[in-house]
């Protein structure tokens, strides 16, 4: 069952905050090049489970392979796996005190030892990839919300990942900004990157996803192609909750 | 119905022709309760009490230079005309009334022209204001009159005893010449005279770095590389000034103990503050760990420890214990040890304490150090940790090390400080919200790289106030070295008090002190206002 291109690898992953059981047993593949779309309704663990793939949470039961390492206490591979996957946030999270050039060349300097001319010259691809180079030399808080989640983008990009987790990365937007970070995950896809996305924008997993994620209570509902997900889902929690958002 | 305070209101309402009803004022103001009537009666007998006080008060002494040989001259003619209690208390309430009168016309004509509407406003809100104005600047006219009658028109400012020792009986106001003939002493204290060139040099080098520092900060872009020379000079600083003023290598040293005055005050908070710093980071560090179990670092630090307390503390002797027990004849036990088993016992019993407080604290043991140091510290007072520096140090080093005073106290201040800066940075570190964390370790940053990078560099720019004005409340606190013995700019104060020439000049010296403690404060608190805005704190 497991191919040599698997590079997300779940088996029964547990999680309990204290006494809350947080994730129930996920399990599930994803592949190199694949983009998986999560949805579910609040609460239901998404983000426990993308943040237990680079670790920011700790998972208590069950195992997770990230390209061919497996996710346990050993700090040194933590840090590999962190090297290799990339995380947008909500809240964008850039740094504040730090110019957007500092921002996005910070990691390749420091972790990947690269020298400051390499790092900024491939800071710059990444800026002009998400189409604004031009502000590489501004501090964060005087860009707009939707400049700040594509400069986090691009600072993920630069330590050239194998894959990219976002976690709700429209949510904080205003809805003229959404179009915008859409067209650069979007993009991203395109260009054959493993991409694990949280989001209630339904269009981007219509349009780009090549499987969508039903998650509730702590586990994978459903999972299918788009397509038939969304025209002819199984599960009855699944067409109770898609009819709730589509509906609306 | 018309009243003063409501003249504005009700001008749309009444008729064009608008009269003041000063009756009907004083019923809704004054005579509307009953504390209110025996308020004002308390007012009025204050203001009465004020203003016999200064009417008769006494005219201004005047120096020697300003009544030679008991002669007046012109100028101090002029200063006693101008300073005469009863003229001064007469102008004041003459232009109060004058005010007054201008306040209630203004009323009655229904128009404020801009200055009877300042009065209005800020001098006579109502009946009450206007009696709060009359003796607040009675009060301060004449608080001013007699400071500047005393440091001023009746002040002897010469420094020669002689001639102060002649003038002292008819001299009026301050003697001013005991801070004139002891500068050397308030500055530097006994610091050998031909040394002196070497706190010029410190001074120098802090001059030029300070200068060096504007132009690099204020000019970014040519010399925004010297930054962090910079940086590496100011901490290089340091140590290089106290070795010079200590004396280096071929030159003639200056024991700490002839240091003294503002010099020594100046190096005790900087020394204090600088050194502290890194001790109070890791603290709050500490404080914030949530590593489980004791590190390999901490084992290897404490069994270093050991082994110096062993080479160092061991008993030649086997050592007697006399522990008291209940329930025996006498109730004594006497247990004697051999040096071993005591140097043994020693250790189960700290390296006990320490597990217990670890154990307790989930294993982390860096956290239940870090909380129980910062909190006994913060538990005393500054003189406490004085005393124990003095006394307990001595004990824990071994017998024949006599370390400096100079150090002892510098010791007890920097562990002292190390605590409330920790808290301080505490408060930075908690303030960064915990996405930043993520986000720094999400790129593949380590533990002590997220902290040096993303972390410490927002904290610390969050703290810098707190961090100053804990830097002020500790240059003031060092005045209490002088109970343990240090030479420093209060101590040197008494010392010069009681000098034979000098003697009983406590007023003079103690405000001069004063002065020069609050001077340096206020530019510190200035000056870290300035920096604040020009970091940025608190906007990003
Ligand atoms: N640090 C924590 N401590 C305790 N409980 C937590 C913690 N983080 C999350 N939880 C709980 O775990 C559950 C799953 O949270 P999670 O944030 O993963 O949900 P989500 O699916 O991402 O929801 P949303 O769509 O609102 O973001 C929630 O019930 C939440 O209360
Ligand atoms: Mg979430």
């Amino acid at each position: 069952m497991l191919s040599d291109n698997d590079i997300i690898i779940c088996e029964e992953v547990h999680k309990w905050y204290g006494e809350y059981h947080a994730l129930r047993g996920v399990s599930t593949t994803v592949k190199e090049g694949e983009v998986v779309v999560i949805i579910g309704p609040s609460g239901s663990g998404k983000s426990t489970w993308i943040r237990t793939i680079n670790r920011l949470e700790e998972h208590q039961k069950g195992r997770i392979i990230v390209d061919g390492t497996e996710l346990n206490n050993d700090l040194r591979n933590i840090q590999e796996i962190r090297r290799e996957v990339g995380m947008v946030f909500q809240q964008f999270n850039l740094f504040p005190h730090l110019t957007v050039m500092q921002n996005i060349t910070l990691a390749p300097i420091n972790v990947r030892k690269w020298s400051r001319d390499r790092a900024e010259e491939e800071a710059m691809k990444q800026l002009e990839r998400v189409k604004i180079p031009e502000q590489a030399n501004k501090y964060p808080g005087q860009l707009s919300g939707g400049q700040q989640q594509r400069v986090a983008i691009a600072r993920a990009l630069a330590m050239q990942p194998k894959i990219m987790l976002f976690d709700e990365p429209t949510s904080a937007l205003d809805p003229e900004m959404i179009k915008e970070v859409l067209d650069a995950m979007q993009e991203l896809a395109e260009s054959g990157m493993t991409i694990m996305a949280v989001t209630h924008e339904m269009g981007f997993a219509k349009n780009v996803a090549n499987r969508v994620i039903f998650f509730d209570q702590g586990n994978i509902v459903e999972e299918k192609p788009p397509q038939q997900f969304f025209d002819n889902p199984e599960e009855e929690r699944t067409k109770l909750f898609l009819n709730q958002i589509l509906h609306h | 119905m018309a009243t003063l305070s409501h003249t504005q209101d009700t001008s749309l309402t009444t008729s064009n022709r608008f009269e003041l009803d000063i009756p009907e004022y004083f019923r809704n103001t004054v005579f509307n309760s009953i504390w209110r009537v025996v308020f004002a009666i308390l007012m009025v007998a204050a203001n009465i009490i004020i203003i016999r006080a200064t009417f008769t008060a006494k005219p201004v002494g005047l120096s020697f230079f300003l009544a030679p040989n008991g002669v007046v001259t012109p100028l101090g003619n002029a200063i006693l005309f101008l300073t005469n209690g009863a003229l001064l208390t007469s102008i004041i309430v003459i232009l109060w009334l004058v005010g007054l009168v201008a306040v209630v016309i203004s009323a009655g004509r229904h128009h404020w022209p801009g200055p009877t509407q300042w009065l209005k406003d800020s001098l006579y809100t109502g009946p009450f204001g206007a009696m709060v104005t009359l003796a607040g600047v009675t009060l301060i006219v004449f608080a001013i009159r007699g400071l500047l009658s005393w440091a001023v028109f009746g002040a002897l400012f010469s420094t020669n005893p002689d001639a102060v020792k002649l003038l002292k009986d008819v001299t009026p106001g301050a003697i001013w010449g005991v801070i004139g003939a002891n500068t050397k002493l308030f500055s530097v204290g006994q610091f050998p005279s031909e040394q002196i060139w070497r706190v010029w040099a410190s001074l120098g080098i802090v001059l030029l770095l300070a200068a060096l520092s504007l132009l690099a900060w204020n000019f970014s872009s040519p010399l925004k590389a010297f930054r962090k020379v910079l940086v590496w000079l100011w901490l290089l600083s340091l140590p290089a000034i106290l070795w010079l003023l200590y004396g280096l290598p071929g030159m003639e040293t200056v024991p700490t103990l002839r240091w003294g005055g503002f010099l020594l005050t100046v190096v005790l908070s900087v020394v204090g503050v600088v050194v502290s710093f890194p001790i109070g980071l890791m603290l709050a560090l500490g404080r914030r760990s949530e590593v489980r179990g004791v590190p390999y670092l901490w084992m290897y630090g404490a069994g270093l420890l050991f082994i110096f307390w062993g080479v160092a503390g061991f008993p030649s002797e086997p050592v007697t214990l006399n522990i008291p027990v209940l329930f025996r004849d006498p109730p004594i036990w006497v247990v004697t040890l051999s040096p071993v088993a005591y140097a043994l016992l020693q250790a189960i019993f700290i390296v006990g304490i320490f597990w217990s407080i670890g154990y307790f604290l989930g294993g982390n043991i860096i956290k239940a150090f870090s909380v129980a140091y910062i909190e006994m510290i913060r538990g005393v007072p500054l003189i406490t940790v004085l005393f124990m520096a003095q006394i307990l140090l001595p004990i824990f080093l071994p017998k024949d090390v006599e370390i400096d005073n100079l150090l002892r106290v510098t010791v007890g201040i920097i562990l002292f400080s190390a605590a409330y800066l920790a808290e301080n940075v505490r408060g930075g570190l908690q303030a960064i919200p915990k996405g930043q964390y993520e986000a720094a370790m999400a790129v593949g940053l380590s533990n002590a790289q997220s902290m040096r990078l993303i972390i410490l560099p927002q904290a610390l720019r969050l703290v810098i106030p707190a961090i100053v004005g804990q830097f002020i409340s500790l240059f003031k606190d060092t005045s209490l070295v002088s109970i343990v013995g240090l030479l420093d700019l209060l101590k040197i104060a008494q010392v010069v008090v009681a000098q034979p020439d000098w003697l009983g000049l406590q007023r003079e010296t103690y405000a001069f002190v004063a002065l020069v403690y609050w001077i340096f404060s206020f530019a510190m608190s200035r000056t870290s206002q300035r920096l604040e805005k020009k970091l940025g704190v608190g906007q990003y």
